[in-house]
């Protein structure tokens, strides 16, 4: 190769990295947020197995039970459905569906209610039966339900992250803010420190054992403190597997069904 | 009956096929006694052990319940070990725009209709244990049909249900303490009345009961047209004769037969979430054929009939609040209104009944305990019924319950007629 050709070679690929450089400096909290959804978006199906375990922090007193989680992409839109499968809150279900304009339309199923009830888009932030999980962390969330301000990147655990301040559109949202760290090259939340409407912080959560599954990445282990109830909920994943799930289990007429 | 041990057959020859080992067993066992307030008489125990057994094989999903039970209060004892539930269904997936799913379901099943909280007048295609009023939630209180189901599914957000329930079983409404409706326990109390055996619908195929229900999911709102055409699970006592023997004193006696007769329901139920975590339910009944309703009993003798014929609506409408004033304080308010058409003051009834029900929790210590208070009003009856219940979570995998219901009223109506027996209940639930 010529000394030219070289040096052509040289200028593209740097001015590639710099530009690339300067469109990560330039991309908003708003695209990035939509960098993150189409990443997740990748993996067309999805079936998890996990535990979730919550600790009181004061008796140390811990209590586990056994969830599985399905998604499926169809239409470029995300589907899932998430069931404890032991304990008193066995079969339990939550469905998620996205709607055609981003919104989700959410229902719960319990064994006691017989039929799938719809859940108001509010209640999302409420927390997931007796956990320190939100509706909305399990079911996932719809990017304009928030206004999303990029501020200055940071390095967490020697992990370059973007940090996204996420404000809730709607008044009477449960919390006022999230401070959000996502890993630059995982697109996979570490960190998100969770703030109650006067501003100080209830819940910090936190993500890392980060694999890869299919064409995209997850946090196989996720630690959620929170500071008001002096307790922290543990979510592990022990297989997440990239495997079709049928497509009769994301209707609400089918949350009886007996998967597990 | 017949039906019935096929079914069985069928679940245990697939039980023993190589696709055992698909099967996951899980058991529930609960512990619940219940006694008067005013004397600490025992009212009723039960005790049961659910093993339950489900399984998913491709498309097929099987699953069923097999009730191991002890139970004292009721004048019919049920077998001790019975199989509670039992079902089949085979789900067909096209690629078909138009027609995208079908499904079939076969066996002792529990249907849910309706949208709206415990006040369902659409939902009917079960009979239920009445024998215990409104103690037991609705869902337990079903007795499973032998039913089968055909689902289509079009264009993503609409379906259309059949379903066939080709055997008539009638709910259980003797108890020894509380009757679901006080004229059966007036007509039962009175020395000079006497009850004959009920007549039930003969096993043939035309007198089988179906139902239709046509749903859509549309601009998040989601509803079903209902139709049901059978039998209602309810008898009435009819008069067979009727006797009045002059004084002194005047005497009336009379034979009473109980019919069930045949009804046709047509039904709209809808559920929408809106803001504030507010979501609103509700379902109208408009009952066109085979309602009876009682007359005073002045007019027995008079008409020498016991009920007629009237047509009816019936509806619930409510909403839910979570985080109410309070985080995590969940509110439950719902107004039951049944509205005669062409009534006629012989009616026992009034030609408006309205019913409010208000359903408050609230969960402390990290939700390991929560509260719970029902109040149930009757606004023309006059009658009021109070619940204040406590549950605690034992553990992961079981929770102790205890409370108390006390009822009041001026007339005799449904909860009136029992204020002078109040009610302590306890409860331990488990599952493995």
């Amino acid at each position: 190769m010529s000394i030219l050709k070289k040096t052509i070679s040289f200028i593209f690929l740097l001015s590639f990295f710099i530009f690339a450089a300067e469109e990560d400096k330039n991309l908003t909290g708003k695209e990035i947020a939509e960098r993150v959804e189409a990443q997740s978006k990748k993996l067309n199906f999805l079936i998890i197995r996990g535990e979730i375990e919550m600790v009181n922090l004061q008796s140390q007193r811990s209590e586990k039970r056994h969830y599985t989680v399905m998604s499926r992409i169809d239409n470029n839109r995300k589907s899932s459905i998430f069931r404890f499968t032991d304990s008193i809150y066995k079969n339990t279900t939550f469905l998620s569906l996205e709607q055609p304009d981003g919104s989700r339309l959410q229902y719960i199923w319990l064994k006691s209610v017989g039929s799938p009830r719809q859940i108001e888009g509010s209640d999302k932030d409420a927390d997931f039966v007796d956990t320190d999980i939100s509706n909305e962390e399990i079911g996932g969330f719809a990017i304009n339900d928030y206004i999303w301000n990029r501020i200055e990147d940071r390095t967490i655990d020697n992990r370059d992250c973007y940090v996204i301040e996420r404000v809730p559109v709607r008044k009477n949202a449960r919390y006022s803010k999230y401070v959000v760290f996502i890993d630059k090259e995982y697109l996979v939340t570490l960190l998100a420190r969770v703030y109650g409407k006067d501003n100080r912080m209830i819940k910090i959560i936190k993500s890392s054992d980060i694999r890869k599954v299919g064409e995209t990445y997850m946090a196989f282990f996720t630690e959620v403190v929170h500071s008001e109830r002096k307790r922290k909920t543990i979510v592990r994943i022990i297989e997440a597997i990239e495997k079709e799930p049928q497509k009769t289990f994301f209707r609400k007429e089918m949350m009886d069904s007996p998967w597990q | 009956m017949r039906y019935f041990k096929i079914l069985t057959l069928i679940f245990f020859i697939s039980l023993s096929s190589n696709l055992l080992s698909e099967i996951t067993t899980t058991a529930e066992t609960k512990t619940f006694v219940a006694a008067s307030l005013q004397d600490g008489t025992f009212y009723r125990t039960q005790v049961y052990c659910d093993i339950n057994l489900q399984a998913l094989f491709d498309e097929t999903e099987l699953f069923s319940v097999i009730r191991g039970e002890y139970l004292t209060g009721v004048l019919k004892n049920p077998d001790i070990l019975s199989l509670r539930e039992l079902w089949i269904r085979r789900v067909f997936s096209f690629q078909n725009p138009v027609l995208q799913e079908l499904s079939f379901k076969i066996g002792r099943i529990i249907h849910t209709w309706g949208n709206a909280d415990e006040l369902k007048p659409c939902d009917i295609l079960n009979p239920q244990d009445l024998s215990f009023l409104l103690f037991q939630p609705l869902q337990e209180r079903k007795i499973p049909s032998l039913s089968c189901l055909l689902s289509l599914r079009f264009f993503e957000n609409f379906l259309i249900e059949g379903v066939f329930l080709p055997i008539f079983e009638p709910s259980v409404i003797d108890n020894s303490v509380y009757f679901p409706y006080p004229v059966f326990a007036e007509i039962k109390k009175n020395p000079f009345f006497t009850i004959q055996p009920a007549v039930f619908p003969l096993k043939r195929w035309r007198d089988s009961s179906w139902a239709l229900r046509l749903g859509w999911s549309i601009f998040k709102i989601d509803g079903h047209f209902n139709y049901y055409n059978g039998y209602d699970t309810i008898p009435v006592y009819e008069i067979s004769s009727l006797i009045y023997i002059p004084g002194p004193p005047p005497v009336i006696t009379g034979t009473f037969k109980p019919d069930y007769k045949r009804i046709v329901m047509y039904g709209l139920d809808f559920q929408r979430a809106l803001f504030f975590n507010i979501t609103i339910r509700a379902e109208l009944a408009w009952f066109d054929k085979g309602k009876f309703l009682y007359l005073d009993q002045n007019r027995f003798i008079i008409d020498n009939k016991s009920a007629i014929e009237k047509q009816y609506a019936e509806y619930t409408a409510g909403f839910d609040v979570s985080s109410f004033f309070l985080r995590d304080l969940y509110l439950n308010f719902q107004i039951n209104q049944k509205i005669i058409s062409k009534w006629s003051y012989i009616l026992k009834e009034k030609e408006i009944t309205t019913s409010l029900l208000l359903a408050i929790e609230y969960p402390l210590f990290e939700q390991r305990l929560k509260l719970k208070t029902r109040f149930f009003r009757g606004i023309e009856e006059e009658y009021n019924a109070f619940s204040f219940e406590t549950e605690f979570k034992i553990s992961g995998n079981a929770s102790l319950t205890s409370g108390i219901w006390i009822f009041d009223g001026v007339s005799d109506s449904l909860f009136a007629y029992y204020k002078d027996r109040d009610m302590l209940f306890a409860s331990v639930k488990s599952i493995f």
